[in-house]
């Protein structure tokens, strides 16, 4: 069914070897990938199932694992009670495959204050963000499964354990198509200097076709790798080669309209040429006003990388990407690149990689809520999972998947409002626990999506992003 | 048939303080992997058949369950003392039963209602039986 050997001329020809380069690089990963795709414009915009709050998620992973009881999970009775042995009964159910052994109960050196009508508590580590206690919605029940980064960071974006299935991006991308035809609806934003751990897996789209996948942007002015016309074309050549070739693969598609493998080439060779100017344009912060830069901390060196890095989330929700995807990057402590791993040190370890988030973070609160865009823009912090209230290696904290923080704020969470809580030195989740399964469903809800409608069959099988589980939690929804 | 152990952390959690460490006494109860495998991918399958509105599927995969989860809980009596095990297989089975009643009767509402109580019965024997 395919003339390889005209197109390929005409790719090497035409485009040179860096534009095949670039469509391999876009959403629907180019030439090969695109035979996956399975119609027209597997892009177009789709309806939802009920009105939603949300058009767009912006997702905060604080990759490493914060200690929530440092920062928003005020435990009174872990102060009183550190330097001791954890009571058994607070350990009843839980396997601990610690690195370090259960070391003695340990309170770092934090003070706390409760903020905003809510009362929400936060500690001295998030200065800016506790100005904004009534705008977020705590989730302090969280549970996840898994002692290890990989495994848990895996299974906080696909619901699953093990590799191959869809990341939730990818099946927001599926359910609702794109909202802006000149850039992908999946976008995964990273600062420091080298791409998260995992990699891709985490933005896979899975078993659904690639053009769904996250496109990742790098940090600088050049978002894409490839994406600039090289340099011996000119923006006529690139424009005319693009037409031929548009105008023979049509010729074709009209003569074999089953071929859907070249109406989803068509598509990519079209998105990557729009992309040429519109992915730096949604990065580009030159136009931002002094005042914007400053409230996301880009005039500070501590905080400039990740303010950055916001600030382009922000840009990327107005141009209406559904789902962007940051991930926090190691920074320097005591001369090592570390992210909020503390398994030794958690006083320098997330002090600096507090600060680093903190104004940021509030900036872009902030700012979306000046621009009207907080309404419609879901921003979440989260993370693989949580750390332990007993210590590790004398002044670390170990994993901890049984209890942990996390919040949603803006596109219609419930804001002010906490669900849940953890025990007294705040181990376990004490009620009923919200998994990441359930995390996906309530988002996708708010997007307007049911998570048990939104399906995709792969090898006969009907599949969700919820796996097998998944519940909606209404508490979380205004 | 390949053997694996399935460990309960919580049974017997003679948690001591020894030393400044806590530590656990843990039970190993013989589960078949193969058995526990066929249970997860049926499960799969049921919601797969749920979502297809496919209901002669769904009440052969709901008889297969229930024949799985009454294999987990023979293991779990002839173990012994382990009650709450029992107890789930034995819910794990009846939520399958009621499925397979719904899906006879098209109503496939109920029957993604019984699944996700099967799913959620699965995953608090897990929460309490971890693969070693």
């Amino acid at each position: 069914m395919m003339k390889t050997t005209r197109r390929r001329l005409l790719v090497n020809a035409g485009l040179g070897v860096g534009g095949l380069a670039l469509t391999s690089l876009l959403p629907g990963g180019g030439l090969m990938s695109a035979f996956a795709a399975e119609y027209v414009d597997p892009l177009a915009p789709k309806p939802t199932h009920f009105p939603a709050k949300a058009k767009s998620i912006i997702w905060l992973h604080q990759y490493g694992a914060p200690s929530t009881l440092d920062l928003y999970d005020y435990k009174p009775e872990l102060v009183k009670q550190a330097g001791n042995d954890i009571p058994a009964s607070f350990l009843k159910g839980i396997k601990t495959s610690t690195q370090g052994g259960v070391g003695k109960l340990y309170a770092s050196k934090r003070t706390w204050k409760q903020y905003g009508e809510s009362g929400a508590w936060f500690s001295d580590l998030l200065p800016n963000l506790a100005k904004h206690a009534d705008d977020l919605t705590f989730i302090k029940a969280s549970t996840t499964i898994g002692a290890t980064h990989d495994i848990s960071v895996l299974k906080l974006y696909t619901g699953d354990l093990n590799p191959g299935r869809p990341t939730l991006g990818a099946w927001v991308a599926y359910a609702l198509g794109s909202a802006n035809k000149d850039l992908p609806p999946y976008v995964v934003l990273y600062s420091g200097n080298k791409e998260p751990q995992g990699g891709s897996i985490n933005w896979s789209s899975g078993f659904l076709p690639a053009v769904y996948q996250g496109t990742a942007f790098r940090p600088g002015a050049s978002p894409i790798l490839y994406l600039e016309r090289p340099e011996l074309i000119s923006d006529k050549e690139q424009r005319d080669n693009l037409d031929l070739l548009k105008r023979l693969n049509q010729q074709r598609a009209a003569l074999h309209p089953e071929d859907t493998e070249l109406q989803a080439r068509l598509n990519s060779y079209e998105l990557a040429y729009r992309m040429e100017s519109a992915a730096p344009e949604s990065v580009d912060l030159s136009k931002e006003s002094d005042a914007t830069r400053e409230l996301y901390g880009l005039n500070d060196e501590a905080t400039r990388d990740y303010g950055t890095t916001l600030l382009r989330a922000r840009r990327l929700v107005e141009r209406g990407v559904r789902f962007v995807q940051v991930h926090t990057g190691n920074v320097e402590v005591n001369g090592d690149q570390i992210s909020w791993d503390a398994h030794r040190d958690l006083e320098d370890n997330h002090r600096v990689n507090a600060k680093v988030v903190d104004k940021p973070i509030a900036g872009l609160i902030a700012d979306l809520k000046s621009r009207g865009l907080l309404d419609s823009t879901l921003v979440v912090w989260t993370s693989e999972f949580g750390r332990t209230p007993y210590g590790e290696s004398g002044n670390g904290r170990d994993h901890n998947p049984w209890g942990y923080t996390q919040w949603i704020a803006g596109g219609g969470a419930k804001a002010g409002y906490t669900y849940g809580s953890t025990d007294e030195l705040g181990l376990k989740s004490v009620g009923k626990p919200l998994d990441t399964y359930d995390l996906h469903a309530t988002l996708l809800k708010l997007m307007g999506l049911d998570h048990l409608k939104v399906t995709y069959l792969n090898n006969g099988r009907s599949e969700r992003p919820t796996v097998v589980y998944g519940e909606v939690f209404n508490d979380l929804i205004a | 048939m390949q053997k694996f152990k399935f460990v309960s952390y919580i049974v017997l959690w003679v948690a001591a303080i020894v030393g400044g460490i806590v530590f656990a006494q843990t039970v190993q109860i013989d589960v078949d992997q193969d058995l526990m495998h066929a249970i997860d991918e049926t499960n799969k399958d049921i919601n797969s058949n749920i979502s297809l509105k496919d209901s002669k599927a769904a009440i052969a995969h709901a008889k297969e369950l229930q024949d799985y989860f009454q294999q987990v809980e023979t293991v779990f009596k002839e173990h012994g003392n382990v009650d709450d095990g029992v107890d789930l297989a034995v819910k794990a089975r009846q939520a399958a039963e009621e499925l397979a009643k719904s899906a006879s009767a098209n109503d496939f509402d109920a029957a993604q209602a019984h699944a996700k109580d099967l799913s959620s019965t699965c995953k608090s024997c897990h929460d309490v039986y971890k693969s070693s």
